[in-house]
């Protein structure tokens, strides 16, 4: 993106090894955000999960409609999970790939 | 159907259904499904601030372009989250809009049921007339001979059927025989019709079932007519005198402490009647009209012969006729002494017979109504204008509320809860499930309850008097003017 806001000012005539110095910057900096997006969202999502209804709906309600409401409930919980740790994961491989590119940068 | 705190929630301008538990359950997940559809507009934000472009002219490493990967699996596995939970919470509202539709179809074909019982109860009456006709000189005598042996016994009457009903409260606290007096309220119409012999289809045309003309309160109106032909049920003019006035240091908050505003009639030690019958708040604030929460008794002598006291069984009969019983008028008088003009905004607060005479009022158009509040009150049939903010109380088991007929108003949000379900009833009390201190229990339940639509109405209620800076109570007592008893 910042290669993008350079185009217009001749970026493109720079020469490569500032130009690749400059995209090292780039997505240093956007991997920088990225991984405190996803930080930040499985915190989110952690927090949603328990937001989920137990699935019991009141001690009264009995019956086949009841079980199935659970079951529905609990498959919803499993998938948010999954969903979750998908998340955590790009954010471990985000911060993983901001490491090594802090080191190329210093 | 019951959720944990025993409420079943009903109307708020929808046929839907379902305890509190379930409803709350159906906001939960429609919540849940709105924050994983941020959560993957979140996503594609973060993903668009990335381009494969950058990371390859960067020489990105491999988990660079992994960690892109699982945004796009992330994304995926939240939207397929988010419709889940967004499916369940549709199919839930369907099931209490099904579990509504199906009640009214139920309570519809109970209430055509009964209707042509009593119909044909009522062409029986005549001929089980005729047949007890021989008995009736022997009956006369008795009646007369009990008069001089015990004078008065027909006013202990109404009292030995409560000593009855008290030692065996299981009979009326029961949602069975609620149901029951339910049916019977609404098919009286028919009865009187039998009785009659008004044409079948005439009476089905005009009754509950077709167009409505006639119903439970042409009925309340037949009985008080031809109960005042024989002494009871008549009702007179009434007067009321305000009784103390003071300041309040705040305004209610809830419906519990709105019940406990609503003043009681009670004997005192001599056996004489003591308490207001009416209470009004005034609620002032600069910049603002005054506002006004008028909270009614309920019934305070059951006897049928109308006496001094205006709360009787005879204003709960022609209340529910729709004529002008002595107790509405009371009220009407309490609040045109306090102030209440056709434009001052006004809220209601009534138990028992005190909420049917708030929802008349609120009916009648006279006030600006904002909100109602009634617990263990007949109403069913009574229309309050949708504008207003409606939350009615009943006990499942408690056969006051049914006295009111079937309920037709889907606005008003009613709060429902079996008060003695799976517990003992206590000992010598005719009616537990209609004890304010029941319903105050109830009050605190609905109080607490998830469903948006109750927290919605109860919300609506404390705000009509917030902000307040200056509040005066006045208390009110009335009387039967010219009473024979």
């Amino acid at each position: 993106m910042i290669l993008d806001s350079l185009a217009p000012l001749g970026a493109a005539a720079l020469p490569d090894a500032v130009q690749n110095r400059v995209a090292l910057l780039a997505a240093h900096a956007a991997l920088d955000a990225q991984a405190r997006a996803l930080a930040s969202l499985v915190r989110r999502l952690e927090a949603l999960a328990r937001a989920v209804p137990t699935g019991d709906a009141g001690s009264a309600w009995r019956g086949p409609a009841h079980t199935a409401y659970g079951a529905s409930v609990r498959e919803l919980g499993a998938r948010l999970a999954e969903a979750t740790a998908v998340v955590e994961a790009a954010q471990v491989h985000s911060t993983r790939a901001l490491s090594t590119i802090a080191a190329r940068v210093r | 159907m019951s959720g944990d705190g025993g409420l079943t929630i009903s109307g708020g301008g929808s046929v839907q259904v379902a305890s509190d538990a379930l409803f709350t359950d159906a906001q939960s997940l429609e919540a849940v499904s709105e924050q994983l559809r941020r959560a993957v507009a979140e996503l594609s934000r973060i993903d668009a601030r990335l381009s494969i472009g950058l990371l390859q002219q960067a020489d990105a490493p491999v988990s660079a372009l992994d960690a892109e990967a699982q945004i796009h699996s992330a994304a995926r596995l939240l939207h397929a989250a988010g419709s889940r939970a967004s499916t369940i919470a549709a199919m839930l509202r369907l099931s209490a809009e099904g579990y509504g539709r199906a009640e009214r179809l139920g309570e519809r074909a109970v209430q055509e049921l009964a209707a042509r019982l009593g119909y044909g109860i009522g062409m029986l009456l005549p001929a089980l007339v005729a047949v007890m006709l021989p008995a009736l000189p022997a009956a006369v005598a008795g009646l007369a001979v009990a008069s001089l042996a015990s004078p008065g016994w027909h006013r202990r009457v109404p009292g030995a059927m409560g000593a009855w009903f008290a030692d065996n409260n299981r009979v009326l606290t029961n949602p069975g025989t609620v149901a029951l007096v339910r049916a019977s309220a609404m098919s009286i119409d028919d009865l009187i019709a039998g009785a009659f012999r008004v044409p079948p289809p005439l009476v089905q045309a005009l009754g509950d079932e077709g167009a409505g003309v006639v119903g439970l309160g042409t009925s309340a109106a037949f009985i008080a007519a031809t109960g005042s032909r024989v002494g009871i049920l008549a009702d007179g003019p009434v007067a009321a005198r305000p009784r103390v006035q003071r300041d309040v240091a705040a305004p209610p908050r809830g419906l519990a402490e709105r019940l406990d505003r609503i003043p009681q009639r009670v004997r005192d030690a001599e056996g004489r009647p003591a308490g207001a019958h009416v209470l009004v708040e005034r609620y002032s604030q600069a910049g603002r009209p005054d506002r006004f929460e008028v909270y009614i008794t309920g019934t305070a002598d059951f006897s049928p012969v109308a006496g001094a006291e205006p709360f009787d069984l005879t204003s709960g009969v022609t209340g529910m006729a729709g004529m002008p019983a002595a107790s509405i008028d009371a009220v009407r008088q309490a609040m045109a002494d306090s102030g209440v003009t056709a434009d001052s905004p006004v809220q209601f607060t009534g138990f028992s017979q005190g909420g049917l005479i708030a929802a008349q009022l609120a009916a009648s158009g006279d006030y600006n109504t904002a909100g109602v509040f009634t617990a263990g009150s007949p109403t069913g049939q009574i229309e309050i204008p949708a504008e207003a903010a409606v939350l009615e109380l009943e006990h499942s088991d408690d056969i006051v509320p049914a006295l009111g007929g079937a309920r037709t108003d889907l606005n008003a949000v009613l709060v429902e809860r079996e008060a003695f379900a799976g517990r003992e009833t206590p000992d010598g009390v005719a009616v537990p499930s209609h004890d304010r201190g029941e319903y105050r229990q109830t009050a605190l339940l609905a109080e607490r309850a998830g469903s948006e639509r109750v927290r919605g109405v109860v919300d609506r209620l404390d705000d009509f008097s917030a902000g307040a800076t200056s509040i005066v109570s006045t208390s009110y007592v009335a009387e039967r003017v010219g009473a024979g008893r």
